[in-house]
């Protein structure tokens, strides 16, 4: 991650990132990315996972095994055990099959709560900034409001009252994480209106809308995809947090973190039962902070290249 | 009048019968070491037992409180002359309307005033005024000021100072535990406090008694981590004539895996193991040296079956009483329908697989150990049964494949109601509530054997506050998994179940609307045998049980078996199947890893 | 200063005003009511539970309840017997007063007594866990920078990340069991302890009568929550903290600074680690809300006998003036804390007039 070290500081002024071309700064993070190894292997990892998730059931076939069939005749199976490679849970369903559809809940949430907040987040942000005036004050009365509730305090409130479905969850997470969103895109949008290039597309005619979304949000695409990450990594952990105190998604559907909560009961038994979707809880999340870490490096301007 | 407490299988902690304490030893007064129990169940919500609906608070009275007439620790039935309990001795009357109860002149609250028939009468006399907010005023037949309460209790009164005269409206076997719904407490302390205006007890809940009765007294409480009671070495009951242990701690644990893994690092003395974790100690070698004890838990798990159509649930009666006849629930209002989910689901797998074997199988209401139990009673596993009664009763397998939904042709509903739904399939919601992983594993394990016979059920877990019980209350729901915990004393009466008039959506508990004129009629017979003979009232609900698990307005699964753990070393340790805590006053408790 | 204090605290108000809409908002759309909770049981008559719901005033419209909910009704007539005619004054005082209404679970018991006898323990597994991973994280960070590139920066920076990617109600069981069981019976053998856990496993004081000892006799039942709650707060600090100090390294001043032949250690220290520490004020406000809320599963895994299990003990039993209460006592600490590490920026930086 760091074999930047010794090169010839390049460093540029903050009131020059405006003019670059955005061309250029993608350009440069590719190639910078390209370089840092932890990075592509965090990318990977998510990669693999993601998709081993969404091709569930073609593996599911492969092994002829689903993760709702019960067996009670073949419970807590080792990981190894014939016909089910990660052995079986308490009611004697494959692990690994429980597993992937796990992951397809879990990745699936997080990342959908993600991009939803991140839009949610995006539109009130540029809409803020763009307008200015009343309209500002009350999204950012709203929005320090909701930031003074503890996250997971409202979080669980609103899950203890509701007990949403899946999807209902992706609502509600993304309810609850859009202000950093928009403070972000806020305060770029002020700045950046007042450039020239902005001043000069709304003198041609430019709509309002058509400057947020063409000439405003492609400008800070980079930060964008840096809180895309951190999200999605709060909304892993949160997730899990939430079937803990038993106000998470609720069986039969398997996520990692309700398969995670469950397994403690039998830790002493089946101890492979809270490893696995431990472990791949927590290794989503830390090959996710990686990929943040390396975007960031990849489009700060001020690294060395 | 039995207090419910649904999912909790926790048996009521009296402490019971004088045993020879022969074999017992322990070194002395307060000698017998610090006993550090666990509880999951939070805060207590008041330390005044008539103003109190929670167990963690009937947990700490009754160590602080005598009950008015003792239940047994071996029997789960009143006996008279029991510790901690006042009743030397009980007669009725003729008319079986008049219960005399001659009260024990031996014992005395531990400031020295005797405890007399005045400490329950106070007690009485508040609860019945209408000014606190006590959960038993139901006893009575009216309230002070005459409003209607719904109970059998006309009067308690006290002509002398070890006597206590019951008046009921009508002779009634049940209304007999009624008595003991009220708890007595020192008078002397509380009418100083409070004289008449009762209401005064709602403004401080969390006082903390001064005067107590039993083998612990001085109540130190810390929110959210512990209640410490002291040993009352004035306690006459006491099993060796003075109290082994020094304190009495329990501490609470939010979660029972935490709960379970400190018991094992040995940081309680004794636990109440949680179901998922029993297996354990019955096999793991580790595990093996903690001395532990399993009895048939007092309540039982059952699988309700609405009977009514949940698109309209009505009341069972009408305002001038009369029966209202109710639209059957498309697929579970057939007899047939209910008998082949019997015969589907292989019980003996689920208590095996998922309960780890510790639950007995039952076809009642009433518990195995239980003295009206009717052994004869059980529901057969038979799938092939189950799906001929299935096609029997108009729902037939149109593929030939019994995996996919059976289809109405000419059942029941088609039959009476609407000749449309010929051809629906045989779909049914079935849930549970959430926060019991094993209850979720039965659900699931219910939803796969109904659905091999053809079946098609969707399996949930719905949040208890939010949807279970307003659907279940409501009448809205076609199937569901749930327990019964059954109070002491141990009674079978139905009424509060199966009758008509408790058919009320929205707070009834005839949720499944299920009622049988036969059944009715013999369960009011054994209210009211002459004398309240056991033998002729135990016939009467041997004959009630064949007709519940003919009818199957529940399907009765199991009594699940509760277990007890003590570290290695515990002396005296001598539970009983209704008291975990029986002979806790003579316990040597070895000293507790204390940091 | 004073100016800004003031002004700093008027727009906390509307802030507070928000925070009670929002939460009162959340608790009607619950479906069901706590009256089906609290009647589960035959003996409760249904005129009992209309009487009940009527006292919760569930009946009434949104605005009006709010706002006997935020200012109470005593200066209002309101209709007690429910005949639909209003006949005595209201007898709730509002939270603005201080009234949250009356326990459901806890048989009518104040819910701010409740809770104040639960927020000293909250505050201090708080104020334990800011003041370990602030330091840890602002020392690792710190060296980190320092030592950029070598080892030590690529061991912390990965053993941070890991720190924070673990589920903490999985680490604080598996903390549990480690100190309360395994380690315990591996030291054993080698004469080393009695086999009995090496840190308590769970709860705030030891269990013996008289109250609990000041904060130092029981330090040892903080290790273990403080631990595992901070590695998070090491996490992110650590992180933020060498990003921050890079930058500075590389600005101009520094580099005058060592030009002039100041000796580098107390460049790192007058400077860069001044400079460095200034932006982060910022984070303190986020940094402590983020505690708060995750207060729920720590004190929950560790029985932590704080606000969030009885949150929790709330929702669970569906105590809604304890679960407001819990949650609007929570936010009020959040805007403090956000108050506070405003004020602290505005008096550490310089570049801040008033």
């Amino acid at each position: 991650m760091e074999p930047l070290e010794r090169g010839v500081s390049l460093r540029m002024r903050k009131s020059d990132e405006g003019f670059r071309p955005s061309q250029s700064l993608w350009g440069r993070a590719m190639s910078r990315l390209r370089r840092d190894r932890p990075t592509l292997a965090a990318m990977f990892t998510i990669a693999l996972l993601a998709v081993l998730a969404a091709l569930a059931p073609l593996i599911g076939d492969l092994f002829g095994v689903d993760p709702y069939t019960q067996d009670l005749r073949k419970k807590y199976l080792e990981v190894g055990a014939p016909g089910h490679p990660l052995g079986t849970d308490e009611l004697g369903r494959d692990h690994l099959s429980r597993l992937l559809y796990g992951g397809q809940i879990s990745l699936g949430i997080a990342f959908a709560a993600a991009i939803l907040s991140l839009c949610i987040g995006v539109a009130v942000g540029a809409f803020a900034g763009f307008y200015g005036g009343l309209v500002d004050d009350f999204i950012l009365w709203f929005i320090t409001t909701l930031n003074s509730i503890p996250g997971l305090f409202l979080l669980i409130i609103i899950t203890a009252v509701l007990s949403p479905s899946p999807p209902a969850m992706v609502l509600v997470f993304a309810i609850i994480g859009w202000t950093g969103t928009t403070r972000l895109v806020r305060a770029e949008t002020y700045s950046l209106k007042q450039r020239e290039y902005v001043i000069a597309a709304r003198a041609m005619g430019a709509s309002n809308l058509r400057l947020m979304f063409i000439h405003i949000v492609p400008n800070i695409f980079s930060l964008l995809i840096i809180g895309l990450s951190q999200a999605m990594v709060g909304l892993i952990l949160a997730e899990s947090a939430l079937s803990f105190i038993g106000f998470g998604i609720q069986a039969p559907i398997p996520t990692w973190g309700n398969m995670l909560n469950n397994a403690l009961d039998y830790m002493r038994r089946a101890p492979h039962l809270m490893v696995l979707p431990g472990l791949l809880i927590s290794l989503t999340v830390f090959c996710i902070y990686l990929i943040g870490d390396g975007l960031r490096d990849a489009f700060d301007p001020k690294t060395a290249d | 009048m039995k207090r419910l407490l649904a999912f909790s299988l926790a048996v009521c902690l009296c402490v019971g019968a004088p045993l020879s304490a022969q074999d017992m030893e322990a070194p002395g007064p307060g000698l017998g070491g610090i006993v550090l129990d666990s509880s999951t169940a939070g805060d207590p919500a008041t330390f005044n037992p008539l103003i109190s609906s929670d167990r963690a608070s009937s947990n700490v009275h009754s160590w602080l409180y005598p009950a008015i007439i003792g239940v047994s620790p071996y029997t789960g039935l009143e006996e008279p002359n029991l510790a901690n309990a006042m009743a030397a001795g009980w007669e009725y009357d003729e008319t079986g309307t008049v219960l005399t109860v001659r009260l024990r002149d031996d014992i005395a609250w531990n400031d020295g005033t005797p405890i007399t028939s005045a400490d329950y009468i106070w007690s009485v006399n508040a609860v019945r005024s209408g000014q606190i907010d006590s959960p038993r005023a139901g006893i009575f037949e009216t309230m002070a000021d005459g409003t209607p309460a719904g109970g059998k209790i006309v009067s308690i009164e006290a002509p002398d100072d070890y006597t206590v005269v019951v008046t009921f409206s009508e002779a009634d076997c049940i209304s007999f535990s009624d008595v003991n719904d009220v708890t007595p407490v020192p008078a002397h302390v509380f009418s100083e406090l409070y004289g008449d205006e009762y209401a005064g007890m709602m403004e401080d809940p969390r006082r903390i008694p001064t005067v107590s009765f039993g083998a612990f007294k001085d109540v130190e409480f810390a929110a959210g981590e512990r209640i410490s009671l002291l040993a009352d070495q004035s306690y006459p009951d006491s099993l060796l004539g003075f109290v082994s242990p020094s304190e009495l701690v329990t501490l609470q644990v939010a979660d029972e895996n935490v709960a379970t893994e400190r018991f094992i690092g040995g940081e309680f003395s004794i636990l109440a193991v949680p179901a998922p974790r029993q297996a354990e100690f019955r096999t793991d070698e580790k595990l093996l040296e903690f001395p532990r004890y399993e009895f048939t838990g007092n309540g039982f798990s059952f699988f309700a079956m609405n009977h009514a159509n949940p698109d309209n649930p009505q009341p069972g009666l009408d305002e001038d009483g009369n029966l209202i006849p109710q639209e059957p629930h498309p697929v579970l209002g057939d007899i047939l329908v209910r008998q082949a989910i019997s015969h589907a689901v292989d019980m003996d797998a689920l208590i095996e697989g998922i309960r780890d074997d510790n639950g007995v199988k039952v076809a009642t209401h009433t518990i195995p150990t239980s003295w009206v139990y009717n052994p004869g009673l059980q529901f057969d596993y038979n799938p092939e049964l189950a799906m001929e009664k299935l096609t029997q009763a108009g729902w037939i397998d149109h593929d030939d494949d019994p995996a996919t939904a059976r289809i109405c042709q000419d059942c029941l509903f088609a039959r009476e109601v609407d000749a449309e739904f010929n051809g629906s399939e045989l779909t049914l919601d079935l849930h549970v509530a959430t926060g019991s992983e094993i209850r979720e594993q039965e659900g699931l394990f219910f939803q796969a054997e109904l659905n091999k016979v053809g079946f098609a059920a969707e399996f949930a877990a719905i949040d208890w506050s939010s949807a279970f019980i307003p659907e279940l209350l409501g009448q809205t729901f076609d199937m569901n998994i749930l327990a019964w915990g059954l109070g002491l004393p141990v009674d079978p009466d139905i009424s509060a179940f199966y009758y008509p008039e408790v058919d009320v959506p929205g707070s009834g508990f005839n949720f499944v609307s299920y009622y049988n004129a036969e059944l009715i009629e013999l369960n009011d017979q054994a209210r009211v045998v002459p004398g309240c003979d056991t033998e002729t009232r135990a016939e009467l609900y041997g004959r009630v049980q064949e007709i519940l698990s003919n009818d199957m307005p529940y399907f009765y699964m199991y009594v699940s078996e509760s277990m007890t753990a003590v570290l290695p070393g515990t002396e005296n340790w001598n539970p009983t199947p209704y008291s975990r805590t029986y002979s806790i006053d003579a316990w040597v408790s070895p000293a507790i890893a204390m940091q | 200063m004073q100016k800004y204090i003031v002004r700093r605290v008027a727009q906390a108000l509307p802030t507070l005003l928000g925070i009670t809409l929002i939460v009162y908002s959340i608790m009607l759309l619950a479906p069901g009511d706590p009256v089906s909770l609290l009647a589960f049981d035959p003996t409760i008559r249904q005129d009992e539970r209309e009487r009940l719901a009527n006292q919760l005033g569930v009946n009434d419209p949104f605005l009006l309840q709010y706002l006997r909910w935020l200012i109470g009704d005593d200066w209002m007539m309101v209709d007690t017997n429910f005949d639909s005619e209003v006949d005595s004054w209201g007898d709730n005082y509002g939270i603005l007063r201080g009234d949250f209404g009356k326990s459901f679970k806890f048989r009518g018991s104040n819910p701010l007594t409740l809770i104040g006898e639960r927020l000293g323990a909250t505050i201090e597994l708080n104020i334990a866990v800011l003041l370990v991973g602030l330091s840890g994280g602002i020392s690792i960070g710190v060296l980190a920078a320092v030592y950029r590139g070598r080892f030590f920066d690529k061991f912390t920076r990965i053993f941070a990340v890991i720190g924070d990617s673990v589920p903490a109600f999985w680490l604080g069981l598996l903390a549990i069991v480690f100190f309360g069981l395994i380690l315990p019976r591996l030291l054993e053998p080698y004469g080393i302890g009695t086999g009995r856990p090496i840190l308590p496993m769970g709860g705030r004081c030891p269990p013996v009568r008289g109250g609990c000892p000041p904060l130092f006799e029981r330090i040892h039942y903080l290790i273990l929550p403080t631990l595992v709650s901070s590695l998070g707060v090491i996490a992110v600090w650590s992180r933020l903290m060498r990003a921050s100090m890079l930058e500075t390294i590389n600005s101009d001043y520094i580099r005058t600074a060592r030009a002039k032949g100041l000796s580098d250690r107390s460049v790192w220290v007058k400077h860069g680690l001044r400079n460095a520490i200034l932006p982060f004020t910022v984070f303190l406000g986020p940094t402590f809300v983020g505690l708060i809320g995750g207060s729920v599963i720590i004190e929950r895994i560790f029985t932590w006998p704080g606000v969030g299990l009885l949150l929790l003990d709330g929702l669970v039993s569906r105590d809604y003036p304890i679960i407001m209460a819990s949650v609007v006592i929570g936010s009020v600490l959040t805007v403090i804390g956000y108050l506070i590490s405003d004020i602290l920026y505005a008096l550490s930086d310089p570049r801040i007039r008033f």
